[in-house]
């Protein structure tokens, strides 16, 4: 089929919109609300206007986005009329948006900024005409400003297509509308668990991260703190992004983030990696039991904070299921502030331990009251990559341009294989059957990699031989909570095959958390390519086993004794909590919400 | 009387202010919009097509700043233009209507009136500046130059409807729902319905959506799965209908008035759900052991579980009013007798309980295996309460071609080890059943006989053994547009069959009321109401079935709550009110202003989300429930095919509006 954009003939499929045809045509058409990676285009931004001409018809102002490409149909998409329509229509978004754009997080990052700039804003004559609302500030890790919203619903999509919970939704009308979090008062009390998906598609600073680099700069500017700093198996493959490190499969800062830690001033540079190896120690020792003891299966990892979140908040009854492990940064915290002054003479409450990680959800989990000793948080401050980047950018430091350096912690900064796949979807598992498989046998698996359970399928199952009279067991990984939801139903419903489940709540797993570089009108574009760098870091590491890491081995040897004992139980296992909201509401109190007249 | 003094429409200029002659615009019978109600004179009248000033005392400025309100508040907020542009025009009308127009930039308040109608995503911003539009273009002077409004005391009212919301019964606001829907907000979709009657999880499951008929997507390509979004919210609402309900507390108003509802059907719950929200004592009469009505024994479990009906039934209960079962008309209590314990009013609702026969030559209406379609539902009915079947052996045949022949023939499909048979005297496309009733009943192996038409019933020692049928053909079209069908001459057929069940229609039980009663019935033997529902005895009023003949969940619904607000009305004023709502709509049927087809702008194709259903295995000789909700994601997804065909109507009137408040 033909038709012809700006005077050029193109061709173009049966259902494609003016928008998509004009891409693949190379013609360049403002847009604001839709968003290709999620099929979502709503229609609402309403900037994508293009004047069309049928054959034999009078021209009109379309937009692009929701109008069907016609044989014959002549497109023009810089007429006078559309460029003055296209700027009146920005002029109007400006109208009721928050314009303090010196202040905010996405300053020079903005798709608004840019769409003003893409139709040639002149003047912004309506300013000022918003409803001024608070910000939602009563969540541990995100913020809502409404005055910021663009109404272009990506996040309530995000939500509800990928995660399938539906925390965020459209709220109010006129000047008001706004994104909300359902009918609760507030974002903390909302059924959110907090993953920060809605981040990564949010064009404009309505949904941002809470923003602690200042708590970081305060106690680096502290000489009385002694500041010990992990960062996330992800980090090391996404930070990059943010410092315009070509992407590749090969990619791999750990030596710049460490050379950089320590042009910032940290005292102590560690790796989230070595409370990997621990975890598998743990985790893999308390499944091993729960076989053995015939306990009721399948067991849970509890590694990704945003599962546990959605399974107190969501699911309460899979909470037995858990495995009550704690994640590697919340392993990391308290051996920090316990075996590692004890190792190296530091004085324990001086520590204060800074978190870099690719998830936003990691700043609710460190300030869980369950996971601090005596009011003192085992993990002090988490900064999610973008934040980290900001600190960098703050301090002048060009992460591209840096040395790399390497970690000379004897106690806390050794990792393996197994701990740089913790990153990726499929990576817990992976590393979970290889001591699993070690531990039963006395030998390595012989093929290290396991092929089933690597890929991007939403929810992937496979069976492992766990050698000569073990048996099998069967396992299902899944990331992304809609697919979760999925398996946590089939253990309900008591008809899940399975022994082990790994879940991660952001589709790929770490490597595109919530907290990883946003990438502009884009989402989750190279899961991939970092997931296959992680493999790269495992494929490099001279010991690929959890159970070989030699630091792990002396901590369990000098402090711990054994995975499980008491004092692992103390120090490295936590517990749950049925979060599920509970208040009702009544019918008057809906009505009073509608906004509904004759 | 007024005349038409100026205005535009559709593009026409129609300007009477001299007195050379008057223009008036063809087939639109302005004459009955000079008074809004009675003794009210209509000064303005404005739609999505221009505006009519009827009267010299209208201020131009004043009713298009009235009008701009409504759309103002009606803005949904997502798409640029209307979000921003219907304030920045309201603004400027505000300043107009305070005689300050020379303040106001109208070069400006045109680009953003033209940039509402050319961009916005639905009809409130396409068509509602279009009246402003028209007066800049022919009588800006009236509009820049209008005197200071501010002392007049006219009255104003407006309505933003849809043809979905127009041919609802109930003149449910559809789109509203649809986006609450979108907006990720089910529970506020529910609260909606919510404010017209209480089962809403019930009229998702079998309306016969006469909205999605109306629906414009259908142009494109089908209508918006309207029932099943609607469905999709009470099935999705995060708080259940016991919680919503149970500790709502209604205002004390008329406390102490008690009103009788006759029948716990549709209309009768919806009738007292109303009044229950006003703050009045209610008690149900029913004569069964349960409420819910023909919903409840008329639909099989399959299409409506009973637990759910159930479940909304119960908000009666959790509003204070009582249900008093086992309770018959002219059996235990009459008219009169209800009056004189006390209560102030009564609402009939009492259905049409009696099924038809065939009404054949000789017909022997005891013969084993002949029964009416109503009664075999009933006993259906009872038999999944009380785990029980009504026993069915061999071919069954099904005598009828709407809901309830679907009805009863894919119940006894779940129940006989033989064939069920549909036999209708006209074809297909003629029968009254939804459509999907049909292709379900013939996925579950049901054979239909279209063009056939009843003879006579063969039986044999008293027993049905067939049915003998002849041909029918189409003839000429009637003046309903429906072709008429005769039977073909010796084109007798026998179908044999065990049992026989006559699905052909049901009436009101006469025997019930007495003349002592004091209630009239209309020539078709319903009771006569007027427009109030009525009835012939001061303070008695009927609806649902028993007033309009067998119709729909929706309509008795609908009647239930128009019955609450007479009676409201009746009790508090003495007379029956002026609802401007209802006047409204015929003021938009007269005008005929919801005709235009299909939108200028073409759509992308989106064909309607699959629903998932039972595969007919898994239905097999059960009675679960064959269609299952959506997923949100579906969901979300249908509810953005709705277009928002929203339209906004108001007038200004000289004299205040009575029930506008």
């Amino acid at each position: 089929m033909k038709a012809y954009i700006n005077g050029t003939e193109v061709s173009f499929e049966q259902g494609d919109t003016i928008l998509k045809a004009a891409k693949r045509a190379g013609v360049f058409i403002p847009t604001l609300c839709a968003f290709e990676p999620l099929k979502h285009t709503p229609g609402s931004c309403r900037v994508c206007l293009v004047e069309t001409t049928l054959p034999g018809g009078e021209p009109r102002i379309v937009t692009s986005c929701n109008t069907p490409m016609q044989e014959g149909m002549q497109v023009n998409t810089r007429t006078q009329k559309v460029r003055a329509m296209q700027r009146l229509q920005v002029e109007m978004i400006f109208a009721d948006h928050e314009q303090n754009c010196s202040a905010c997080a996405r300053h020079g990052d903005c798709e608004l900024q840019a769409l003003a700039q893409y139709v040639g804003l002149e003047h912004n004559r309506f300013s000022g005409m918003q409803a001024e609302r608070p910000v939602d500030r009563s969540a541990t890790a995100l913020v809502r400003d409404v005055n910021k919203c663009v109404r272009c619903m990506r996040c309530v999509e995000v939500c509800r297509q990928v995660q399938g919970i539906g925390a965020l939704t459209m709220d109010g009308v006129g000047l008001e509308a706004g994104v909300g979090v359902g009918i609760s008062p507030d974002w903390a009390s909302s059924s959110c668990v907090q993953c920060g998906q809605c981040t990564l598609v949010c064009p404009t600073g309505a949904l941002a991260e809470k923003d602690d680099t200042d708590k970081v700069l305060d106690y680096l500017d502290n000489p009385a703190i002694t500041t010990v700093f992990q960062f996330a198996p992800a980090v090391r493959v996404t930070l990059s992004d943010e410092f315009g490190i070509p992407r590749s499969t090969d990619v791999d800062v750990t030596g710049q983030i460490v050379a950089a830690l320590r042009r910032l001033g940290a005292d102590v540079v560690l790796d989230t990696n070595f409370g990997a190896d621990v975890v598998i120690m743990e985790e893999g020792t308390e499944l091993l039991h729960k076989i053995q003891e015939k306990a009721p299966l399948p067991m849970f990892t509890s590694c990704c904070p945003g599962w546990i979140n959605y399974a107190e908040k969501h699911f309460p009854e899979i909470l037995p299921y858990l495995s009550s492990t704690r994640s590697p940064q919340q392993v990391f915290g308290p051996l920090a502030k316990t075996y590692l002054p004890q190792k190296m003479g530091l004085a324990p409450n001086a520590i204060r331990v800074i978190s870099i990680m690719p998830c936003v959800a990691k700043k609710d989990e460190a300030a869980r009251k369950a996971l601090s000793s005596n009011g003192v948080p085992d993990v002090d401050v988490v900064l999610t990559v973008r934040e980290f980047a900001r600190l960098l950018r703050r301090q002048g430091i060009d992460l591209a341009s840096l040395e790399p350096s390497a970690f000379d912690n004897p106690f806390m900064s050794d990792y393996t294989g197994a701990a740089a796949i913790f990153g990726s979807t499929g990576g817990v598992m992976e590393a979970a059957i290889r001591t699993v498989y070690a531990v039963l046998n006395g030998h390595e698996l012989e093929t290290i990699e396991i092929a089933p359970l690597r890929g991007m399928e939403g929810i992937r199952e496979a069976t492992v031989n766990l050698g000569e009279g073990n048996g099998e067991v069967r396992v299902a990984i899944c990331h992304g909570l809609k697919n979760a939801r999925v398996l946590v139903e089939q253990v309900l419903a008591g008809k899940s095959p399975y022994h082990f489940i790994e879940v991660m709540a952001c589709p790929g797993g770490c490597v595109d958390g919530g907290g990883t570089c946003r990438i502009k009108n884009d989402y989750l574009p190279q899961a991939h390519v970092r997931q296959q760098a992680l493999y790269s870091i495992d494929k490099k590491l001279p010991r690929r086993q959890s159970h070989n890491n030699p630091q792990v081995q002396k901590l369990y040897a000098d402090f711990l004794e054994k995975p499980n004992s008491p004092k692992a139980h103390d120090l490295l296992h936590t517990h749950y909590t049925n979060r599920k909201s509970s208040t009702f509401r009544s019918v008057q109190e809906l009505w009073d919400k509608l906004t509904l007249a004759d | 009387m007024n005349q038409l003094y100026y205005g535009v429409w559709d593009s026409v200029v129609y300007d009477n202010r001299s007195r050379n002659g008057v223009t008036l615009p063809e087939g639109l019978p302005l004459e009955q919009f000079a008074q809004f109600n009675s003794g009210n004179p209509t000064l303005s009248f404005i739609g999505d097509k221009g505006f009519f000033i009827l009267s010299p005392h209208a201020n131009l400025a004043y009713v298009l700043w009235k009008h701009h309100q409504r759309i103002a508040q009606e803005s949904c907020g997502k798409c640029t233009p209307c979000r921003a542009g219907s304030r920045i025009l309201l603004d400027a009308l505000d300043k107009a209507r305070l005689g300050r127009g020379h303040d106001v930039d109208w070069r400006q308040v045109r680009a953003v009136a033209e940039q509402m109608c050319d961009t916005a995503a639905c009809g409130i911003g396409q068509t509602g500046p279009r009246a402003l539009l028209a007066a800049l273009d022919h009588f800006a002077d009236l509009l820049i130059n209008a005197p200071d409004s501010s002392a007049l005391a006219h009255d104003a009212y407006s309505t933003v409807t849809s043809r979905c919301i127009e041919a609802c019964p109930a003149h449910v606001n559809v789109p509203r729902y649809i986006d609450y829907i979108r907006d990720g907000h089910p529970e506020l979709a529910m609260g909606a319905v919510l404010k017209h009657y209480p089962l809403v999880g019930s009229c998702g499951r079998v309306c016969v959506r006469l909205c999605e008929s109306a629906c414009r997507r259908k142009t494109f390509d089908t209508a918006v799965d309207i029932k099943n979004l609607k469905r999709f919210a009470a099935d999705n609402s995060t708080d259940s209908m016991e919680s919503l309900f149970a500790d709502l507390h209604v205002p004390a108003e008329a406390n102490s008035l008690r009103v009788a509802v006759v029948g716990a059907g549709p209309a009768g719950i919806t009738c007292a759900y109303h009044l229950l929200l006003r703050g009045y004592h209610v008690d149900i009469f029913e004569k069964s052991q349960y409420a819910g009505g023909m919903a409840r024994c008329g639909i099989p479990t399959y299409r409506l579980p009973k637990g759910l009906l159930q479940s909304e039934t119960e908000v009666i209960t959790r509003l204070g009013g009582r249900y008093l079962y086992n309770q018959a008309l002219g059996r235990d209590f009459t008219i009169s007798s209800l009056f004189s314990q006390g209560y102030n009013a009564v609402f009939i609702g009492m259905g049409c309980s009696q099924g038809m026969f065939l009404r054949l030559p000789d017909e022997d209406t005891t013969l084993e295996g002949y029964q009416n379609g109503i009664d075999f539902l009933l006993q259906v009915h009872d038999g999944v309460n009380s785990g029980s079947m009504p026993k069915l052996s061999g071919d069954v045949v099904i005598v009828g071609g709407g809901n309830v022949a679907m009805d009863c023939a894919r119940s006894a499909v779940r129940l006989t080890d033989g064939t069920v048979h549909i036999v209708y005297r006209r074809t297909e496309e003629d029968a009254p059943a939804d459509h999907e009733e049909i292709l379900a009943a013939k996925e579950e192996g049901i054979q239909f006989h279209f063009l056939a038409l009843q003879e006579a019933i063969l039986s044999e020692n008293g027993k049905v053994t067939g049915l003998r049928c002849s041909r029918m053909e189409q003839g000429e079209p009637d003046a309903s547009g429906r072709r008429s069908v005769n039977p073909v001459p010796d084109s007798s057929w026998e179908l044999p069959c065990s049992h026989i069940i006559a699905a052909i229609g049901q009436r009101i039980d006469h025997g019930v009321l007495t003349d002592e009663d004091g209630i009239q019935y209309d020539r078709r033997g319903n009771i006569a109401v007027n427009e109030a529902l009525a009835t012939s005895r001061p303070g008695v009023f009927a609806g649902g079935d028993c007033a309009t003949g067998p119709t729909t969940l929706i309509g008795g619904m609908a009647q239930g709550r128009t019955a609450a607000q007479s009676i409201h009305d009746y009790l508090t004023r003495g007379s029956i009110g002026f609802v401007p709502r209802t006047r409204m709509s015929q003021l938009i049927k007269l005008g005929r202003f919801l005709d235009d087809g299909a939108p200028e702008v073409a759509q992308m194709d989106r064909p309607r989300t699959p629903l998932r259903a039972l595969s007919p295995q898994e239905r097999d000789h059960n009675f679960k429930e064959v269609d299952l909700t959506m997923s949100s994601e579906d969901a979300a997804r249908e509810a953005s095919r709705c277009m928002r065909c929203y339209r906004v109507f108001s007038v200004v009137t000289q004299l205040p509006i009575p029930g506008n408040d």
